[in-house]
């Protein structure tokens, strides 16, 4: 009897712990914002778009003072002029976005139906390109980065809105594996996006405090003083993972598509604020 | 032929080397292609406290490196197909073969011991994480 009671003890305990890993993406959201809600009562929503920013307050004070001047801007006109050139054929890259002049960036990433895969803003420029003969860009290489950025800029405001529908089993497979990644542990430190992100969020790790993860992809692509140039949010998926001492992905691979397809629906709902400034 | 004079720490962690290789021909039959690991290509004859070959010969430094290399990049494969490797066995394994290059065996060895340890860890990593990232699930 002791052993029926146990038995039926660790299958509902088993079964409990699998609905919640395998919880929808809804239930999964609710979860993660009331999470930031419970651990920084104190942060209004909306400010989770800023980053570090809405946590640490001197960190803030000097942001404020770069976006003064902000080191973004050259990306932004570079950007505008990419946007605004003609193909050989006389499309722009605006034909490719439903003519549009208001921003697109709040609907991406999204699942292509035709292939299935996530789609970034990133791919959709290069597929763009494709269509009408040009080469592909190099992820990670200024002219993407500054066609992001404008993107970004023009889109500002609009807030998230990024769709796993629960018709499309390929959304909700990118969306898992997305998630599957966020939650794993990589690398010779053994740590994973959320050990820092959510378990450890606002802490110090030496000098600086690590961010939310909530609001994370509103911002990108950011100007890294770190750096002195425009960070993409592969870029800088990939310089985590390489500081957790594992072995990075390529930049728009499966596993970064499908990864920024969780985070960012997971901040449906922040305004876009890209293109940003970070440390 | 040269008698192989083995590091200590060698020897003691090729007694390990089976359970290992279990462990990686389970993670590339179970969890990624079995064609992007190389099958049981990573399984390596001589465990003991002597490195001998199938005819009771005892290995050279080259011989030795040589399986102990192959064992350090199928492992390493294996990690990578599971998404998994870390981020200096690679560049292990490239030095340990420069030194190899040179007859530097100590080195060579050494290097690719860790780079084999390193692969090793990466892949019990992965098995672990198979499950363990659903108990970390915001809920």
């Amino acid at each position: 009897m002791v052993r029926l009671a146990a038995g039926c003890l660790i299958f509902v305990a088993t079964v409990m712990v699998y609905q919640d890993a395998f919880a929808g993406p809804a239930e999964d959201r609710q979860a993660f914002v009331a999470y930031f809600e419970s651990r920084f009562p104190n942060i209004p929503f909306d400010e989770y778009a800023n980053g570090i920013y809405a946590i640490d307050q001197d960190a803030r004070e000097q942001w404020q003072e770069i976006e003064t001047f902000p080191p973004y801007e050259f990306t932004i006109d570079q950007g505008r002029d990419l946007w605004e050139a003609k193909f050989p054929d006389g499309q722009m890259y605006s034909d490719c976005f439903n003519g549009a002049e208001i921003g697109v960036r709040q609907f991406y990433p999204r699942v292509d139906p035709q292939s299935g895969e996530v789609e970034t803003l990133a791919t959709a420029i290069n597929r763009c390109r494709e269509k009408h003969g040009q080469a592909s860009l190099k992820y990670g290489g200024d002219e993407i980065v500054a066609l992001s950025a404008y993107m970004s800029f023009v889109s500002r405001g609009q807030p998230i809105n990024i769709s796993v529908s629960s018709d499309e089993p390929r959304a909700l497979a990118a969306y898992e594996d997305g998630k599957r990644f966020y939650y794993t542990k990589r690398g010779q430190l053994n740590f994973s996006c959320a050990d820092c992100h959510v378990a450890s969020a606002g802490q110090y790790v030496r000098a600086d405090r690590l961010s939310a993860s909530l609001g994370h992809p509103t911002h990108f692509p950011v100007y890294r003083s770190k750096t002195g140039g425009m960070v993409s949010l592969h870029q800088r998926f990939s310089g985590c993972v390489r500081d957790v001492r594992a072995k990075p992905f390529a930049l728009q691979s499966r596993e970064f598509r499908n990864l920024e397809y969780f985070l960012t629906y997971m901040s449906n709902g922040l305004g876009v604020n890209g293109p940003g400034a970070r440390k | 032929m040269d008698r192989v004079r083995v590091n200590n720490d060698i020897v003691m962690s090729l007694k390990t080397l089976s359970i290992i290789t279990l462990a990686c021909v389970f993670i590339a039959t179970k969890s990624v292609r079995a064609e992007d690991v190389g099958g049981s290509s990573c399984s390596m004859p001589g465990v003991g406290t002597q490195i001998k070959d199938i005819k009771g010969r005892v290995l050279t430094h080259e011989e030795l490196f040589k399986q102990l290399y192959d064992e350090a990049e199928c492992l390493r494969r294996a990690a990578a197909a599971a998404g998994a490797e870390w981020l200096e066995t690679e560049t292990l394994l490239l030095r340990s073969l420069e030194e190899a290059d040179e007859q530097r065996w100590d080195s060579a060895l050494a290097l690719a011991e860790k780079a084999r340890f390193q692969a090793g860890q990466a892949l019990r990593q992965a098995e672990h994480e198979v499950e363990a990232w659903k108990h970390r699930v915001v809920k």
